[in-house]
């Protein structure tokens, strides 16, 4: 098969592929990690929010629901770990707010099996049951995303192995580990959209994995794997979508309009489970590396917090002067390490001192690397003037809207400008002041 | 242990590439040091002196100006190759008062007046040079020839036709294209050796600091006008078209005057037609302008339409309708 390039992206530079050796993780088995408490906030998706069915005191089996909204777009909310409700409260949440979340303490108990989903669902309430969102970062629930309008015809489903942020092995772990169920997560998303073909995009720099879905894929007819340059951001999916069918998601509308469905594999992989095993989403794999004694791809139930993620690993290396929630691009900085992981979260990594390579901004010289690299095609630099003079107006005709939040223009950009940092910003003032002006008709 | 550490909210992306304003300012500096040092052999150690000068008082008005303003002095470099391509386009018989008249609008005026780095919309260098010549017509179009190695301490003026004045007449010898190629004959003081500029293009384009767009279309339109022109209604000589490309500064203005990032377009198609303007003003200067030359007018009259591109052009963004071929969308 052909592989196209998608417009826009770039190669790391060399200091960012020596991080990548030094931050690789080593290690021949996925480790579990089971923690006497998880923090559990109620809301782990996009959508309508959910509510609280328990109560403080409760007695919680491993795959309850503990939050759940009636609302078609949401995601229900499960405990990870069998034991007792034993606060609710707010805690930390990502980008510095708060949310609420019920504190579960774990009680060792041999009468208490697993709850399972019921057996008689059909396999898309099988998923909604199981509280699958997208694991990708998206987390759009994912019951919705299958159902799409009526005129939409979908004819591949895609699975997206392409990590293409550094340092995160999260999915290439899954890949190399349960290659057979992230297929017939693909299989069952085939089966209830009709779809015709499958197609996986791995990232070149993950040869194991490739090998284990390519000896998996033979077992299955029309189902392709793909390799893919190793070039950010990969990942985005309208930049897999590009280079797999050659096809651009409309600007305003959903990708699936071109008649794919794109999934992540960590998304097929709890598709899998919850329709053959009829398991909950509960646990996902999370990569803890950067300055930390050992870097490891973890299982982890949905709840852990950072700090005790951090100590399994032996705690940092050095003096940790940012910590991230996410890859490297595109991830958020964590402020307090009492934050819980939750279906979002696909990596931690820590940068001492010594890795904080943030530089002060000088003035743009035009050079126009951002607007090479932009994989939406916009004029990052003019958005970023634009919007530090206050000229919103001139942003949104520039449709700052589009932005991805990729990251691209920043790391290229030789002045080091903030440009992905203002454009998010630029893009949210603009969204908020057109639903303002809608309201107001 | 964990809640002692003070950790810092940053927004992503966490990661930042190699490249830094100075390093890409550095290279600049690194490809013109050849043609520096060659104009010194031709025309004698005197241009060096022009350099220098040009380079200190270029530095100094940069100093001043941010004490002035109380801004926070970067040293980045900039300045230091505006000044040392204004030089370039000086006559090697300058005096020495030229470099500070040059270098000094090119810093104050064109730079800093319109908010300095990168908010200038003209190419300072070609503005400074655009002064001189404003002042002292005469002199700046006094033309030595080059009488290696390292002459006289002060070039010689010859009023000898340029190559370009000669083509009017006469078809070019191989021999003297030749020279035309290895700099060997009269002109500014950093045009003339054709062979080095290309070579500072490569290695900038292997850097990947300069897109070969700007100077390939510029150079093409040139040459299609050149054949077109320079004959009688047509189907010029190979030679005079040649001798097109090589003469006049076209080349170092190609290569480094008209990649200004400042002052070219912010996208690519906007480059392009930015590009194929100058092409095309060059060949109206060439042949129906008071002087042979206009390589640099060329560059600062498109420089004044930048803005004007970037306004009107604007990319295809993904997953939008397309209207015009190429990508390109007219903004509203
Ligand atoms: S990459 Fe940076 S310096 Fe270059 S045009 Fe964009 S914002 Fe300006
Ligand atoms: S962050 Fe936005 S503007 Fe910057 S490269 Fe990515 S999509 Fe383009």
């Amino acid at each position: 098969m052909k592989i196209n390039h998608f417009s826009g992206g770039f190669f790391f530079d060399s200091s960012t592929n020596k991080l990548k050796e030094l931050f690789k993780v080593h290690q021949k088995d996925i480790a579990y990690f089971e923690p006497q408490k998880v923090v559990i906030p109620f809301d782990q998706h996009i959508g309508a929010p959910n509510e609280l069915i328990v109560k403080v005191g409760d007695f919680v089996t491993k795959g309850e629901i503990i939050a759940k909204s009636s609302a078609d777009i949401s995601g229900h909310v499960h405990t990870s770990i069998t034991g007792q409700v034993i606060d609710i409260c707010d805690v930390p949440a990502l980008g510095g707010g708060k949310q609420t979340a019920a504190v579960i303490q774990h009680i060792p108990s041999k009468n208490h099996l697993e709850s399972l989903i019921d057996e008689n669902l059909s396999s898309e309430t099988k998923v909604r049951a199981a509280g699958i969102v997208g694991l990708g970062g998206a987390t759009f629930p994912t019951h919705v995303k299958l159902n799409p309008a009526d005129h939409i015809d979908v004819q591949t489903i895609i699975l997206n192995g392409a990590e293409c942020e550094p340092f995160i092995a999260s999915d290439d772990f899954l890949m190399q580990k349960e290659s057979r169920k992230i297929l017939r997560g693909g299989e069952i998303a085939r089966e209830i959209l009709a779809a015709k073909q499958i197609l996986i995009g791995i990232e070149e720099d993950k040869p194991k994995a490739i090998a284990a879905m390519k000896n998996a894929a033979i077992e299955i007819d029309n189902c392709h794997v793909v390799c893919l340059p190793v070039k950010y951001p990969q990942g985005g999916e309208g930049q897999l979508l590009e280079t797999l069918l050659r096809a651009e998601s409309p600007l305003e509308g959903r990708s699936v309009e071109t008649g794919a469905f794109t999934i992540n594999v960590a998304t097929a992989f709890a598709i899998a489970e919850s329709v053959d095993e009829r398991k909950s989403l509960t646990h996902r794999y999370v990569t803890i590396c950067g300055d930390v004694k050992t870097p490891q791809v973890i299982c982890f139930p949905l709840g852990t917090q950072v700090k005790d993620l951090i100590n399994y690993c032996g705690g940092f290396v050095g003096t940790p002067s940012r910590i991230i929630h996410g890859g490297p691009m595109m991830g958020k900085s964590v402020t307090d390490l009492s934050l819980p992981l939750t279906k979002a979260s696909n990596g931690i990594i820590v940068f001492n001192e010594a890795h904080d390579g943030k530089l002060p901004e000088s003035p743009c010289i035009r050079c126009n690397r951002c607007v090479e690299v932009c994989p939406v095609r916009l004029e990052p630099q003019n958005i970023d003037l634009a919007y530090r003079s206050g000229d919103l107006f001139t942003c949104d005709q520039l449709l700052a809207t589009a932005c991805i939040n990729c990251g691209c223009c920043t790391y290229v950009c030789p002045a080091k400008r903030n440009l992905a940092a203002t454009i998010t910003k630029a893009s949210s003032e603009i969204k908020a002041q057109k639903e303002a002006q809608e309201d107001g008709k | 242990m964990a809640n002692k550490i003070s950790l810092q909210t940053a927004d992503s992306p966490h990661l930042f590439g190699d490249s830094t304003t100075r390093e890409i300012m550095k290279w600049v500096l690194i490809t013109l040091l050849p043609i520096i040092l060659i104009a010194g052999y031709f025309f004698g150690w005197y241009v060096y002196l022009l350099f220098l000068i040009a380079i200190i008082t270029a530095q100094l008005c940069e100093v001043i100006w941010f004490k002035l303003l109380k801004k926070e002095f970067t040293w980045d470099l900039s300045a230091i190759v505006t000044a040392v391509l204004m030089t370039m386009n000086l006559p090697p018989s300058a005096p020495w008062y030229f470099p500070v008249i040059g270098a000094v609008f090119a810093i104050i005026v064109v730079k800093e007046f319109f908010g300095g780095l990168g908010y200038n919309f003209l190419n300072p260098a070609l503005g400074g040079r655009a002064l001189l010549v404003g002042l002292f017509f005469q002199d700046m179009f006094k033309i030595s020839w080059p009488n290696p190695p390292f002459a006289n301490y002060s070039p010689d003026v010859v009023t000898k036709a340029t190559p370009l004045a000669q083509m009017k007449t006469e078809v070019l010898s191989t021999a003297e294209l030749w020279e035309n190629f290895l700099g060997l004959t009269g002109g500014r003081i950093g045009e003339t050796c054709s062979l080095l500029i290309i070579l500072a293009g490569f290695v900038l384009w292997r850097k990947n600091i300069i897109q070969l767009h700007i100077p390939f279309i510029i150079l093409t339109t040139v040459t299609i006008g050149a054949w077109f022109f320079a004959g009688d209604g047509g189907f010029a000589p190979w030679q005079t078209v040649i001798g097109h490309l090589l003469g006049g500064g076209l080349l170092l203005g190609a290569v480094f005057m008209a990649t200004d990032y400042a002052s070219s377009p912010s996208t690519k198609v906007g480059e392009c037609c930015y590009a194929f303007g100058i092409g095309c003003l060059i060949i109206v200067f060439r042949f129906w302008g008071a002087t042979n030359e206009g390589v640099s007018y060329a560059i600062l009259t498109m420089n004044c339409a930048t803005p004007l591109i970037d306004r009107i052009l604007r990319r295809r963004v993904l997953g939008e309708q397309a209207t015009l071929p190429l990508g390109i969308k007219l903004r509203r």
